[in-house]
């Protein structure tokens, strides 16, 4: 029996993709985030936003997912940001030094009002 | 259910080499603390099982093999126990075909007996393991040293008998199975006081003396060095006769007799270092196992972050197209393996909250992934590209936790230190590469070095940048004994959890306070959330306790402050 199984939602707002996150990012969630992205990406999606809020864990394999959708978007002119992270989430990306290059923001409307 | 081996095939019918008159039913199973191996013999005169175990369907297996040739030829059973841990014979207690009654006699050495009758969980361990004895009828306690006490009734005959090992001569009982064949018991106390190890032809069956140094074995109720020591040498010569061609443990597969007693041979000299071990009692294992889960999260913290530095770098060299440096890195360490390792205590760790395992199971499930964690991480590799100070508490918690889950206090290595040099020290060199702005740049002149500051520099974030860090040192503040990098790490800890925690600013000062210091680490700003109750305070908490010390949180709206306080002269 595993706590917290991860759950992805997807909604549209204007021209963004947001995926709403749920659980704990572990090693048996992260080929689901992984394969989520690719069919946003396949889909022609070129702004993504992920919904942190109720993510309570993210292993080394959820950051490497994070870091190579950073890669894809950036290779394209898109946008890829991240909204919502509790403290303990926050806490991996500010101390892993990810905070400095991914796009984080308070909450969605942030997200949206930065991106216009 | 492992299939057995070359030596014996599970669960089937065989002859017991050097034993014409016998055949032999072993029930191997995989090593855990729910039951035991169990093993049927089938004399000419009388049916053997040894240890039926701690699983109904287990019992009810070999309830059915023993009726099957009990009614081909009527004999007696006896039931013979390698000692009364509550995994080897609980279904004596509540087993139709083994609780006794017409026919049936149960045979347990004397100490054993004596256990069972009384119902005495400690000494079954039951009450670590979460089970209720029930009631046993001993009709035959073995190798008592009261005299004349053990040869009852007509069913079954013991021979008294003794052998010479290591010029010492050793008591042993001899239970006459017909046609010549016989079950010879040997009394080998350490692993608890009524263990025995049994021959029957060329096979040994040695309980649970194989795992009688394990951690988390070794202390339990009824444990005892000095005998256990003896044991292993006794049990070592029996393993030597030229006749014997297999060993049997109380778990899993079965060994060659040169395998087994090279065990023993190290086993006794790992025996050797655990004097003064702690015991092994419901109370320990209760908080080894809250440990056990405040130390896991800890590491799956610090080894998230060293892996996502790690990933990061190889990220920035692909965008650099230095993909080839990216591999090298990548595989210096296997942040899946830790993924996947850490996932495995978390799986267990829900099971475990939801009370469906014991205190023991989770100390013993993180003992393994202790270990797993060892193998596949390498402190001195990773230390040449990210954080020697990261690595150095994730290895130190790893050990830490091994050393209390032998049953050892875990010592801090105490010198003299100026607390306020300690807390320069580690602020001069928290969050910062050992490479400076000036040496990238002469290193600019070799590709190769230029690399290798460059990996280093983003392998070290800048954890602390944005924070205004002060530090006021009090007046007269004497040199404290302790362990310098115990309490360099321990302030590093809290520094990077307010870090993480966005504080805007950090102050750090000490006082005295009496015979002690005191050291305050204030956060104005950031997040405070799930601060006092965290991870990482029960961590820090478990860290100061170490160094004699206790730690004191305090939270608000603005910020908070975390306290500790240190003797200044520490007597472990």
């Amino acid at each position: 029996m595993r706590g917290f199984r991860m759950e992805i939602t997807k909604t549209l707002k204007g021209g963004v993709t947001v995926l709403h996150l749920s659980g704990r990012v572990d090693t048996s969630a992260v080929p689901g985030l992984d394969q989520a992205v690719k069919e946003v990406l396949a889909g022609g999606a070129r702004r993504l936003l992920l919904d942190l809020r109720d993510v309570v864990y993210i292993s080394s394999g959820g950051l490497r997912i994070l870091l190579a959708t950073a890669k894809k978007l950036s290779g394209c002119d898109g946008r890829f940001g991240l909204y919502g992270l509790q403290t303990e989430v926050y806490k991996i990306f500010r101390l892993a030094g990810f905070t400095s290059i991914f796009s984080l923001f308070a909450s969605e409307e942030d997200a949206l009002a930065a991106w216009g | 259910m492992p299939p057995g081996d070359e030596l014996l095939a599970n669960q089937e019918w065989q002859p017991v080499p050097g034993a014409p008159g016998l055949r032999i039913y072993p029930y191997l199973r995989k090593i855990d603390t729910i039951s035991s191996n169990s093993f049927i013999l089938d004399g000419p005169d009388l049916v053997v099982c040894i240890d039926p175990g701690g699983l109904a369907d287990q019992a009810d297996q070999l309830a059915g093999e023993i009726a099957r040739i009990r009614e081909e030829r009527p004999r007696p059973l006896l039931v013979i126990l390698t000692h009364v841990h509550i995994d080897h014979v609980l279904q004596v207690m509540y087993h139709y075909a083994f609780k006794g009654g017409p026919g049936v006699i149960i045979g347990i050495q004397e100490d054993g007996a004596m256990a069972v009758e009384g119902k005495d969980a400690r000494l079954m361990i039951a009450d670590i393991l979460g089970k209720e004895p029930g009631t046993v009828s001993v009709g035959l306690p073995l190798l008592s040293a009261r005299e004349g006490l053990g040869i009852r009734g007509p069913t079954v005959t013991l021979v008294e008998g003794s052998c010479i090992l290591r010029g010492e001569r050793i008591r042993c009982q001899e239970i006459p199975l017909g046609g010549g064949e016989s079950l010879r018991a040997y009394h080998t106390p350490g692993h608890s006081p009524d263990s025995i190890c049994l021959r029957a032809g060329g096979i040994l069956f040695i309980g649970d003396l194989l795992f009688a140094t394990a951690p988390g074995v070794a202390g339990i109720r009824g444990w005892n060095l000095e005998d256990l020591i003896r044991s292993l040498d006794h049990v070592g010569i029996l393993l030597g006769d030229e006749g014997l061609e297999v060993c049997c443990p109380g778990h899993g597969r079965p060994f060659s007799p040169a395998t087994a007693r090279e065990v023993l041979g190290k086993m006794a000299t790992e025996a050797r270092s655990l004097t003064g071990i702690a015991e092994v009692s419901p109370a320990w294992a209760k908080e080894t196992a809250a440990y056990a889960r405040t130390m896991m999260e800890m590491v799956n913290e610090l080894l998230t972050v060293l892996s996502g530095r790690l990933y990061l770098v190889a990220h920035v060299l692909d965008e650099l197209e230095e993909s080839g440096e990216a591999e090298r890195l990548s595989g210096m360490a296997n942040p899946e393996t830790f993924d996947l390792i850490l996932s495995d205590f978390h799986d267990f760790s829900e099971e475990y909250r939801q009370g469906k395992v014991l205190d023991i199971h989770l100390a013993l499930k993180a003992g393994q992934i202790v270990q797993k964690l060892h193998h596949s991480f390498h402190p001195k590799v990773l230390s040449t590209v990210t954080d020697a100070t990261l690595l150095r508490r994730a290895d130190r918690i790893l050990s830490d936790y091994m050393t209390r889950f032998r049953g050892f206090s875990v010592r801090p290595e105490l010198e003299e230190v100026d607390p306020g040099g300690l807390v320069r020290d580690v602020l001069e060199h928290a969050g910062r590469s050992p490479w400076t702005g000036e040496a990238i740049i002469e290193a600019a002149e070799s590709g190769e070095r230029y690399l290798e500051a460059l990996v280093s520099r983003i392998a070290h974030p800048p954890v602390f940048e944005g924070i205004r860090i002060t530090f006021t040192p009090g007046d007269g503040i004497p040199p404290v004994t302790t362990d310098t990098d115990r309490f360099s790490d321990l302030i590093t800890g809290i520094l990077e959890e307010f870090a993480g925690r966005d504080a805007e600013e950090i102050r750090i000062a000490t006082s005295l306070r009496g015979r002690a210091i005191r050291l305050t680490i204030e956060a104005r700003g950031g997040r405070t959330d799930g601060l006092s109750d965290g991870k990482k305070v029960r961590f820090l908490r478990e860290e100061c306790r170490v160094l004699s010390g206790e730690l004191a949180v305090a939270t608000s709206d603005g910020g908070a402050v975390l306290t500790i306080t240190l003797p200044v002269q520490n007597r472990p």
